[in-house]
């Protein structure tokens, strides 16, 4: 009776109990929100938005006024590197059309590479190493969809790890214990694959491991997204080798990356939808068969598969 | 009404957190060390130690599912360590009287003990390794540091609301 009389503890053992099977509930990789999430995460992203604009705009401001005493050299550097660019842009060209000949002339199809933007603005930043995310102001509603790569003017920065309506949460590729590994790409003589799982906060430097051992991977050698399996498109920019160690067990390589995007001033960036998704069961389907959760609708994933391959072709 | 302003002052300090202060971290001037912002937690604190450790226990809660379904994935995580981080801080005054000295003594052991929480939590939960020594200096003591910093800066404006609160509930015992 004394017990039951104990009202304080009662409502501690309850209250206890909830707490421990709401972090079991939500500890699991959840495919969607709850509303009540979205709900308190679009109202406040509205509210952050309010905030952080003025202050990046001040501090855009501040930045300005630091540049502008580096003009002249600045000046000169853009000037001495604009004639390698055209040089380059007039290489890309001929190397482009040629590359569409031949692809013609194989009849190879699947475009990896396809895809499109959405620009869109960082409203609040979490800098904790557990949860280092960004908040960004597009949300289901103008078509972001979980899993969907993000990338700044200078290269990747993480993926979209939850979608609300009007705002979604993007994990950053520097958060510790990121649920996703990044298939990526080393760019040489002849390109290697392999996998980023890790970031190393001490050195901030990536780490990509399962490369086969035999090549001998260049110092400064680009990485880029590799496009296979999920959604991001094949060549997106990573960063670029810092150092390259024998594997675990001896039988890869592990290469460290230095990542190219700067992660401290995060401003606006853009979200990438590839045009062709691949799916768990290995499809490849167009990516508006997938609903925002990253899965295929069941009516759809039929007809997808179908209907890919002749799509594919018109797929450019 | 005075309850209105101080959980709003807390709301602002909360945003202020994810938004402005970002703009202004260390790393943003291209330093190594990391202080992640904890306003509003050493405003709970605040509160707890002026008006009673169950207010802190609620402040802390309410933030701390805030922070949980804002930034985090796993919900539950702030929400414990922020609601045990004010019902501690409010405990003191059992032990102690009220002053500034008691006040910033406090913030840094809640403060430190909180950052160990959620480093101990995470470590438990998550695969990757973190070095200790190197997260303490890089990263648990300057984000310290810098909180109390800030609560000597608060300890003022924070004294008057939560003293109109208290005279605000006096009255109404009345």
């Amino acid at each position: 009776m004394s017990f039951f009389g104990n009202k304080r503890l009662i409502i501690l053992l309850v209250g206890l109990v909830l707490l421990i099977s709401v972090i079991g509930f939500t500890s699991r990789e959840r495919a969607s929100l709850t509303w009540p999430e979205k709900f308190l995460k679009d109202t406040f992203s509205v509210v952050q938005g309010f905030f952080y604009r003025p202050a990046q705009a001040f501090s855009g401001f501040l930045k300005e006024v630091e540049d502008a005493y580096n003009v002249y050299e600045e000046n000169r550097q853009l000037k001495a590197s604009l004639d390698q660019f055209a040089e380059m842009s007039a290489q890309l060209k001929l190397l482009e059309t040629e590359n569409e000949r031949l692809r013609s002339l194989l009849q190879a199809k699947s475009q990896l590479k396809n895809y499109e933007f959405r620009v869109a603005e960082v409203v609040a930043r979490n800098m904790e190493q557990w949860n280092d995310v960004i908040t960004i102001d597009k949300g289901s509603k103008n078509g972001i969809k979980k899993d969907m790569a993000v990338i700044s003017s200078s290269g990747l920065v993480g993926r979209v790890k939850s979608v609300a309506n009007f705002s979604s949460t993007v994990e950053l590729l520097t958060a510790a214990n990121r649920s996703n590994h990044i298939s990526a790409l080393i760019l040489g003589k002849p390109e290697l694959n392999g996998i980023i799982d890790e970031y190393d906060p001490r050195e901030h430097l990536l780490i990509m491991r399962k490369i086969p051992l035999g090549p001998k991977i260049q110092e400064k050698s680009q990485v880029v997204t590799s496009g296979l399996g999920g959604v991001t498109p094949k060549g997106l920019l990573i960063g670029e080798v810092v150092r390259v160690e024998p594997g675990d067990y001896g039988l890869t390589q592990t290469a460290y990356i230095k990542p190219s995007a700067d992660f401290s001033q995060l401003n606006e960036v853009l979200v990438v939808e590839r045009a062709f998704v691949t799916t768990g069961s290995g499809e490849l389907v167009p990516s508006s068969q997938v609903n925002v959760s990253g899965q295929t609708t069941p009516a759809d994933a039929g007809t997808g598969a179908g209907s890919t391959s002749g799509s594919l072709g018109g797929g450019r | 009404m005075p309850r209105f302003v101080l959980t709003l002052t807390i709301l602002i300090l909360f945003l202020l957190e994810g938004t402005v202060l970002q703009l202004l971290s260390p790393t943003a001037w291209g330093l190594s060390v990391v202080t992640v912002p904890r306003f509003a937690l050493v405003s709970i604190i605040m509160v707890a130690l002026f008006l009673g450790r169950r207010e802190g226990l609620l402040y802390g809660m309410c933030f701390g599912f805030l922070q949980d379904v804002l930034y985090g994935q796993v919900i539950g995580v702030y929400t414990l360590s922020m609601m045990v981080a004010g019902y501690f801080a409010g405990l003191v005054l059992l032990l102690f009287h009220r002053s500034l000295a008691v006040v910033v003594a406090t913030a840094a052991v809640i403060l430190f003990g909180h950052e160990w929480l959620l480093y101990s939590l995470f470590r438990l939960f998550s695969g990757t390794a973190v070095d200790v020594q190197w997260m303490l200096t890089e990263r648990i003591l300057p984000s310290v540091g810098l909180n109390l910093v800030f609560a000597l800066l608060i300890y003022l404006p924070m004294t008057k609301m939560c003293e109109s609160v208290l005279a605000r509930k006096d009255r109404q015992h009345d």
